[in-house]
């Protein structure tokens, strides 16, 4: 039993190391441009790819590569509307700002799928991650309650369940601090 | 070929401005979490805008890859930032704004 999930675990680094390394060198390709020093590139994003398998063990949780594209559609939309909506309250002189803090219970699981989350939500119009406790419930602040930001929490939620291919586990609706 | 210069200007200026908006956020909204606010969002949009204009004028495809690159990773950065700062001031236990806290000050 064990050996066997140890066997598993040796091909996912190996795994993880091929992709990783294919990342950086794509990179490195963008970095150098048409003139591709890969004597001394290749090296490089060796041992770098060598040493993120090493500091950071491969993740559990895989980008599904056809959903990518209405994933990138939903948040450049959303960054739109998000700037908008910020620009339009810093120029309006009354200065309309109803901040509160709604505490959510997470509903995708622990690791990338929660902190993606929590890095687009800050991205998306009027929310801003500020804690996660250990009990799984996100703080979000949000620039003005009169906004249904539960709402486009949980659906940032679903479209992430989608990009990852995870389930989300039932939660009671936001409770108010 | 004018065509497509003026819409670069068009988008280079609108990103400017949202960096503007942005730094005006920070002078004139209240307390450190809706300043986070204005920062990230505005910024975000403001640095899309301006990739966008300069991806229409890229001469090769790492140059285009390159901008994109620079947008991903300044994304990242920002949201991560504003994550901290916020997450700082909560456990300090700065107290967010309110609109009840104004009309009583």
């Amino acid at each position: 039993m064990t050996e066997q999930r140890h066997a598993v675990d040796r091909s996912s680094r190996v795994g993880t190391y091929i992709l990783r390394l294919i990342i950086l060198l794509v990179i490195w390709w963008i970095l150098s441009g048409s003139h591709s020093d890969w004597w001394f590139g290749l090296p490089l994003a060796m041992a770098a790819a060598a040493a993120s398998v090493w500091l950071t063990p491969p993740a559990r949780f895989l980008l599904r590569p056809h959903q990518i594209p209405q994933f990138t559609g939903f948040f450049l939309w959303q960054s739109l509307l998000a700037g908008w909506d910020v620009a339009r309250r810093t120029l309006s002189p009354s200065l309309p700002l109803q901040p509160e803090i709604l505490r959510l219970p997470m509903a995708l699981p622990p690791g990338a799928p929660t902190w993606w989350l929590m890095l687009t939500i800050s991205l998306l119009p009027g929310t801003l991650s500020v804690r996660l406790d250990p009990d799984r419930v996100l703080e979000v602040h949000c620039l003005d309650a009169r906004l249904d930001v539960t709402g486009s929490v949980r659906e940032t939620e679903a479209r992430l369940a989608r990009l990852f291919g995870v389930p989300l586990q039932p939660t009671e609706a936001g409770a108010r601090q | 070929m004018i065509l497509i210069e003026l819409l670069q200007a068009l988008l280079l200026l609108a990103g400017v401005g949202f960096f503007l908006v942005g730094t005006l956020g920070i002078l004139r909204f209240p307390d450190v979490y809706t300043r986070v606010h204005a920062l990230t969002k505005a910024d975000n949009l403001g640095l899309g805008l301006i990739v966008f204009g300069l991806l229409l004028g890229a001469e090769s495809v790492p140059v285009a890859l390159k901008l994109l690159l620079v947008w991903g990773l300044a994304l990242i950065a920002s949201a991560t930032a504003g994550y901290l700062v916020a997450r700082a001031a909560r456990r300090r236990g700065v107290r967010p704004w309110t609109a009840r806290n104004w009309e009583n000050s």
